[in-house]
């Protein structure tokens, strides 16, 4: 026994010694110690207090950053953060991956508790109704020139209030269709257009699957198609206009082209056209990418990668819409920056530079080129080297055409709420009910029509419980 | 079994023959168990293409650390491995420590209340942590913006709420009630009161079951998931089984398998190596705690 | 020890000088003793008793998803939920998880006990490496190497199924597998502790029991069946508890596998908790809720347990 209580003495020591160094800049004395005197008192606190007590030029402001963007997205974020870095000695930006967009608003929601949250984070486009709702903001366009038209006016008025603009427009992106090129051209098959409906899609998987490919298409169980494929069908997810024209009370995408767009989707699993791979955005792409379906509902902003992991091929074109509709389009989707406010001018005003520079012509062209998430710059359009770069990467194009086209007003004069998205406090909560209806109808053999009425009835129960807040 | 073939044969045949067959069950029964750490092992050592191949292979065609260095060098990792480090070494001390306190008085002291007390910390085993967890955060929170220093994102909220550990305390109780009395009883004549007693002949005494207990809490600590999910949000804090989920969740693209069960291999490599050290001890040690009653 | 047995010995009047230093001594060898306590004591009383009125209180609001704001809506959060069949579907599913690792997980780690417990001249020190390894594997790390394994494209398991011409499920996303595939992952991370513990149990029975067994000429299973686990059985019962306890406590695997899908199919009571109080739209008044009742059935089955078994195993 003794060699073991020598064991484990020599591993705790190691332990400790490894923790002392391991805590880096950190002044960490050994982990032994009383641990709230071990407790690093240093750099992320430092951001703010030297800052509120003597707000001197000289001082450096460090911005935490928090983003959503994995893997080589994440690298492009990381790029952009220390491109900012060399060019501000002033100001230190320090971004923090927070995992996926749920993951990232989850987190923000908790620090708001814990009194951790950031400067500036990236929240995706569900989360625009809980930000305003926070009150915990400074307005981008509060500051000093800040001019909202540069913005793709889709985003800008995505992101925006009575007051302007909140929201800093940063990687946007919409849905769209890749297809399996060499697949197509293989089997003699026309690849899909740019305006197709729900009949002309299975009408192609029958042709497809007739031909031996094994699935026609593939997607995730995901929310977001289904939000999309619904505005593009000209359908509501909320009343009062999506939210738009008054607080949404109610959920309404279980009437109308909801329950068509739904019944579309979830028979295209239960039919055999599509693999059911659960809520994945991840998996589906190795089912592309290894050739077991000639086709993938994706954003944009894989359009770099999806090519790279395939042998093949990989194009593009705009999502499906429902045969009793015309096509109107895609509402925007993505993330935006947003500001918290720090109650320190000197820090806000550091965060808004950090913010500004994201959206500048040179940062959202590196952006863009390094992810497939679209400029939200209008003025980058006749870019020579964006130019260039879309004549020889074609899929980069499809999506800021497919947004470029759609209808933002009806025949009467009216704006087309479908296009403009829901908005809502608990949307990203009520986005996971879609994803349960999924299930419901894949796995308990619910109807979809069933499916989408239990998910509404959740949903209003969600908006009931969280609009008793803010009435 | 080969029991009825076996009866026909000498004797010290019949004994080979089940022994064979037991290494190969066990052999069977192990490989299985182990596989899964196999399996990750040889895929962090693949290329990009071999990992998404069908049909799998076992060996990488292309043996690559390429991985590792992703793993290392896309996130901080050796942060993350430094701060899980930290946090299990601050419980497993303190854990260890305040048990041994603790286990002490419930086992030789004696004063009022003393069983009651020892029950009321028996039911704290049967508090699941979930029901602890909502308010903890809330606790860590509020002492949050008192000071930052004790709030989240501190190692100090990372270690806090395990500090105590009523397993450990039950564990070394039942084993320093087997010390007979007479030990103490003679350790005062000779003039020693509570404190050296305890330190310098119950504690060495009892330091099979210590040790095992430190290899438990270590285990137990270095795996944390929940707590440190909630507590945390600053990347310059997470610990290395946060660090690897988010490694493997990205939002929008796929996920690099090879670099993931890199960064898995790292995760594992510390309380693997415990294990390889301390196995038979463990075994052995446990079996003193007395466990059975 | 009360008074009034001291001074019933203290008749004779100098005696009472020697009552008082003995009071005092019990009164100082009693601070001793909550002195050695006050550290854990501090701990626990923080950071689990007063958290368990805390939650009571916590359960009796509805609080907003951030800002701090609350309604006290009394036990509504506790009507609703006896209301919601997505509640109602977590009891389930935990259920259904509990028998599914607990009694599985142990019979396996019994069975594997026993054959490595018979002494061997060579490999025993491998065979107990490779079965005893998952004891170090964190739930995290459990989750994300099931999470390739069950891959439904390139993933071990299902090429392995192929083999053998079974068309493998889709494990992580398919409602009747999802569960399944996280238990499993759990049955593996919990074997090798159940085996070092069952194991360190059979290896405590006195030999001289199998001795006279095969004496009397009891087979393998006799002697496994008369005498290994009848004797094991104090072992089986803290097995037992811990293994019930762990499986109610089980985040790791279902955040990183399944995140409680597909539709709630492996949304256990915890994970419920958990996603009521961090995820989504957060309400953690309907969460409190949640982990009070959790705790009101872990505390009933900790009292049935003890009560059930506590006869049948001597265990002290």
């Amino acid at each position: 026994m003794k060699s073991v209580f020598k064991t484990m003495t020599l591993l705790l020591i190691i332990t400790m010694f490894l923790a002392a160094c391991g805590g880096g800049e950190e002044p960490a004395a050994p982990a032994a110690e009383e641990p709230a005197a071990q407790e690093p008192a240093a750099e992320e606190p430092a951001a703010q207090e030297p800052a509120a007590e003597e707000p001197a030029a000289a001082e450096v402001i460090t911005i935490e950053f928090w983003h959503a963007m994995g893997g080589e997205l994440g690298t492009v974020v990381d790029e952009l953060v220390a491109r900012f870095n060399a060019s501000h000695d002033n100001i230190q930006v320090n971004a923090t991956f927070q995992g996926s967009y749920d993951d990232t608003y989850n987190a923000l929601l908790a620090s708001f508790d814990a009194g951790t949250e950031p400067n500036i984070t990236q929240n995706f486009d569900l989360a625009a109704q809980t930000m305003f709702d926070t009150g915990r903001l400074v307005a981008a366009s509060s500051f000093e020139g800040f001019d909202p038209d540069i913005f793709v006016p889709a985003v800008r008025d995505y992101y925006s209030d009575d007051s302007g603009m909140v929201g800093m427009a940063f990687n946007s992106s919409t849905p769209i269709m890749y297809y399996n090129a060499d697949m197509f051209a293989e089997l003699g098959i026309d690849p899909p257009g740019l305006d197709t409906t729900f009949s002309d899609l299975i009408a192609k998987c029958d042709e497809l699957q007739a031909a031996g490919v094994e699935f026609c298409i593939t997607f995730g169980q995901v929310g977001w198609y289904f939000e999309q494929i619904l505005a593009n069908s000209g359908g509501l997810y909320f009343n009062n206009n999506n939210g738009r024209t008054g607080r949404a009370t109610e959920a309404v995408f279980n009437q109308g082209q909801g329950a068509e767009v739904f019944t579309f989707l979830s028979s295209l699993i239960a039919d055999g056209y599509a693999p059911n791979v659960g809520k994945t955005w991840t998996d589906t792409d190795t089912v592309f990418q290894a050739g077991q379906a000639a086709m993938i509902f994706d954003s944009t902003s894989g359009a770099l990668g999806m090519q790279e992991g395939a042998d093949f091929e990989v194009k593009t074109t705009y999502i499906p819409h429902s045969d009793s509709s015309e096509r109107n389009g895609v509402i925007i989707g993505g993330a935006a920056l947003w500001l918290i406010d720090s109650g320190d001018d000197a820090v806000n005003q550091a965060a808004w530079e950090v913010m500004n520079f994201m959206a500048q012509p040179e940062q959202q062209v590196t952006w863009h080129t390094g992810t497939g998430y679209f400029p939200v710059r209008t003025d980058l359009d006749n870019n020579a080297d964006l130019k260039a770069f879309w004549a020889e990467n074609p899929n980069f194009r499809t999506a800021i055409d497919q947004l470029a086209s759609t209808n933002t007003t009806l025949a009467d004069g009216s704006p087309n709420y479908a296009v403009l998205g829901g908005k809502a406090g608990p949307f990203p909560a009520i986005r996971q009910f879609i994803v349960d209806a999924y299930s419901r109808v894949l796995d308990d053999g619910m109807s979809p029509q069933e499916a989408l009425d239990e998910a509404a009835e959740k949903a209003n129960q969600e908006l009931s419980d969280y609009n008793a807040f803010f009435e | 079994m080969s029991t009825s073939t076996a009866q026909i044969k000498p004797a010290r045949r019949k004994i080979k023959w089940g022994e064979i067959g037991l290494h190969v069950y066990l052999i069977g029964i192990g490989l299985v168990v182990a596989a899964p750490i196999i399996l990750a092992i040889f895929t962090s050592f693949k290329v990009a293409n071999d990992i998404t191949n069908y049909p799998p292979t076992l060996l990488p065609e292309v043996w690559t650390v390429e991985n590792y260095i992703t793993a290392w060098t896309a996130t901080p990792l050796w942060r993350f491995f430094a701060n899980s480090l930290i946090q299990t070494g601050t419980i497993v001390v303190f854990q260890v420590l305040f048990s041994i306190l603790a286990a002490y008085a419930f086992s030789v002291l004696e004063f009022p209340g003393r069983d009651l007390l020892f029950y009321v910390i028996l039911a704290s085993l049967m508090v699941p942590f979930q029901l602890t967890f909502i308010p903890n955060f809330l606790t860590i929170a509020k002492w949050g913006q008192i000071n930052e220093a004790i709030g989240p994102n501190t190692y100090f909220a990372l270690t806090v709420p395990f500090l105590a550990s009523a397993f450990g305390i039950f564990l070394l109780r039942q084993f320093f009630l087997t010390i007979p009395k007479d030990l103490h009883d003679s350790a005062k004549i000779d003039g020693a009161g509570n404190w050296r007693y305890l330190w310098q002949i119950l504690v060495p005494l009892s330091k099979g079951s210590i040790s095992a207990f430190s290899i438990f809490s270590f285990l137990g600590a270095w795996s944390q998931y929940l707590w440190p999910l909630v507590i945390t949000n600053e990347e310059n804090m997470r610990t290395i089984q946060i660090g690897i989920r988010f490694f493997l969740f990205d939002q929008e693209r796929g996920a690099d398998w090879g670099a993931v069960m890199a960064a898995a291999v790292i995760a594992l490599m510390p309380t693997l190596l415990i294990f390889l050290v301390a196995q038979r001890q463990l075994v052995k040690g446990i079996a003193m705690t007395g466990l059975k009653g | 020890m009360s008074q009034s047995v001291s001074i019933h010995k203290s008749s004779p009047s100098q005696n009472a000088d020697k009552t008082y230093n003995n009071n005092w001594a019990k009164i100082k060898s009693a601070l001793e003793g909550y002195l050695y306590l006050v550290p854990s004591l501090i701990i626990l009383t923080i950071f689990v008793f007063i958290p368990i009125v805390a939650s009571f209180q916590l359960s009796l609001t509805r609080i907003a998803p951030f800002g701090g704001k609350s309604i006290a809506v009394g036990l509504e959060n506790y009507t609703r939920l006896f209301a919601d069949p997505e509640y109602i579907n977590s009891l389930k599913v935990s259920l259904l998880f509990t028998l599914g690792t607990v009694p599985g997980g142990l019979i396996l780690a019994v069975a594997m006990a026993i054959a490595l417990s018979y002494p061997m001249k060579h490999l025993s020190w491998f065979h107990r490496l490779l079965i005893f390894v998952p004891i170090v594997i964190s739930s995290a790390v459990t989750g994300v190497l099931f999470r390739w394994i069950y891959h439904p494209v390139v993933g071990y398991l299902n090429y392995i199924l192929s083999l053998m011409g079974i068309e493998g499920p889709l494990w992580l996303s398919s409602k009747d597998w999802a569960l399944v595939s996280v238990m499993l992952a759990v049955v593996w991370r919990q074997l090798g502790f159940n085996v070092i513990i069952a194991l360190a149990g059979i290896q405590n029975i006195d030999s001289t029991y199998y001795e006279a067994a095969k004496v009397d000429g009891a087979n393998l299973w006799h002697r496994i069946r008369h005498i290994t686990l009848p004797l094991l059985s104090p072992t089986l019962f803290f097995l037992f508890i811990i293994n019930v306890i762990n499986s109610l406590q089980v985040f790791g695997e279902i955040n990183i596998l399944t995140e409680g899908g597909p539709g709630g199919a492996s949304n256990t009571l915890l994970y419920s908790i958990y996603y009521d109080a961090f995820v989504g739209t957060p309400f953690r008044g309907y969460a409190s809720a949640q982990a009070y009742l959790l705790f009101i059935i872990i505390l009933i089955m900790s009292f049935v347990q003890f009560r059930g078994f506590g006869r049948k195993v001597h265990y002290q």
